[in-house]
């Protein structure tokens, strides 16, 4: 696959959901499955190229750290998948259910990849050099204890919602903290190639707290507002588009590399 | 240092080991058959500038005083 056709499949995803979100609008509820089924679209793309980065990785330093980001968003695309079964298909209540499982999931899998990554490259982080981040986070890590945590328990809702509810909250701060650590290696990696596959994910997780934020914020809207339901939709899949394009840049590094020796006649078949 | 054979094989292996550790084993041992008869300040010239592509000057630095000190103190500048 080449830069040209994943920009493609990209903005073919966005175009897609938004033509059935129009769709949706004018024509009824009944086009609902479709606007939902072409969601799906952007997890998958990300979970293909998560496993892809993961087996040229495989027998480098960085698998590990590859493979439970990878293993994240394979979480998260069962989780989508569960959901749309759940809501679409079989239309019972979504939480709690087996997908909030999957996606709950996602969030210690993407720190410990990262955890794993900033270890392995023993960063010297400098409190005085990257306070502005700090401040970021700390405001963050505010905003989600607020918005995602205290307000959204409920006392007439039953124990387990409660808890799942709360549990999404704590993993929103979990993705705060692990954005800091993402920026942590842009800085270590900071004039060389390897620095762009870890900023444009710290904008996919970035764009997921944003959307996480949003629903946190307008939940019941989102179920009413077909229109608002699109745009946190577009935040969410333009996360899941950024995390398949950090992979694919990865994945294109060691395939220029591998490219440039089979150019001085030197391919992986010969040796 | 001495360039004898051993040592220049010595210097692909080192090398070898860290572009697996960044890229993995395939691209790894590519380089190894395209370094070798090259001599020691190409391939060192090579890993050198490969190592700050990729992951920039200081990560690069680390990496090299780890696992090829004696770039770092003969001729590196980075």
């Amino acid at each position: 696959m080449s830069k040209k056709n994943i920009a493609i499949v990209s903005l073919l995803i966005f175009i897609a959901y938004y033509a059935a979100v129009i769709i949706r609008g004018y024509l009824g509820e009944s086009w609902k499955m479709l606007a939902d089924f072409i969601y799906l679209l952007a997890p998958l793309l990300a979970s293909v190229l998560g496993i892809w980065a993961f087996m040229i990785f495989r027998s480098s330093k960085q698998n590990v750290s590859i493979f439970f980001l990878s293993a994240g968003m394979a979480c998260y695309f069962i989780a989508e998948v569960l959901f749309f079964i759940l809501e679409n298909i079989l239309g019972v209540d979504t939480t709690p259910s087996i997908a909030d499982f999957f996606f709950l999931l996602a969030y210690p899998l993407f720190f410990i990849g990262l955890l794993k990554k900033i270890l392995q490259e023993r960063v010297s982080f400098s409190f005085k050099k990257n306070w502005p981040f700090i401040l970021l986070a700390i405001v963050f890590i505010v905003l989600f204890s607020y918005l995602s945590i205290f307000s959204s328990y409920n006392a007439e809702e039953s124990m387990l919602k409660n808890i799942i509810l709360v549990s999404y909250g704590i993993g929103d701060l979990i993705l705060t903290v692990s954005c800091l650590f993402i920026l942590v290696i842009v800085f270590e990696y900071e004039g060389g190639k390897m620095s762009y596959p870890w900023l444009i994910l710290n904008m996919s997780f970035l764009v997921m707290l944003v959307a996480d934020l949003l629903y946190a914020i307008y939940p019941d809207e989102y179920e009413t507002f077909i229109y608002l339901r699109a745009i946190l939709d577009t935040f969410w899949i333009a996360s899941y588009v950024f995390f398949a394009l950090a992979m694919f840049r990865l994945i294109s590094i060691v395939k220029e590399k591998q490219q440039f020796l089979e150019q001085q006649g030197i391919g992986p078949d010969k040796i | 240092m001495n360039d004898t054979q051993e040592n220049i094989e010595e210097l692909i292996n080192a090398a070898c080991d860290l572009i697996s550790d960044n890229l993995g084993t395939t691209t790894a041992e590519q380089y190894r058959k395209f370094y070798q008869g090259k001599d020691r300040e190409t391939i060192e010239i090579s890993i050198r500038e490969l190592l700050i592509e990729l992951v920039g000057p200081e990560n690069a630095r680390k990496q090299l005083e780890e696992k090829i000190p004696s770039i770092k103190n003969n001729k590196t500048n980075i």
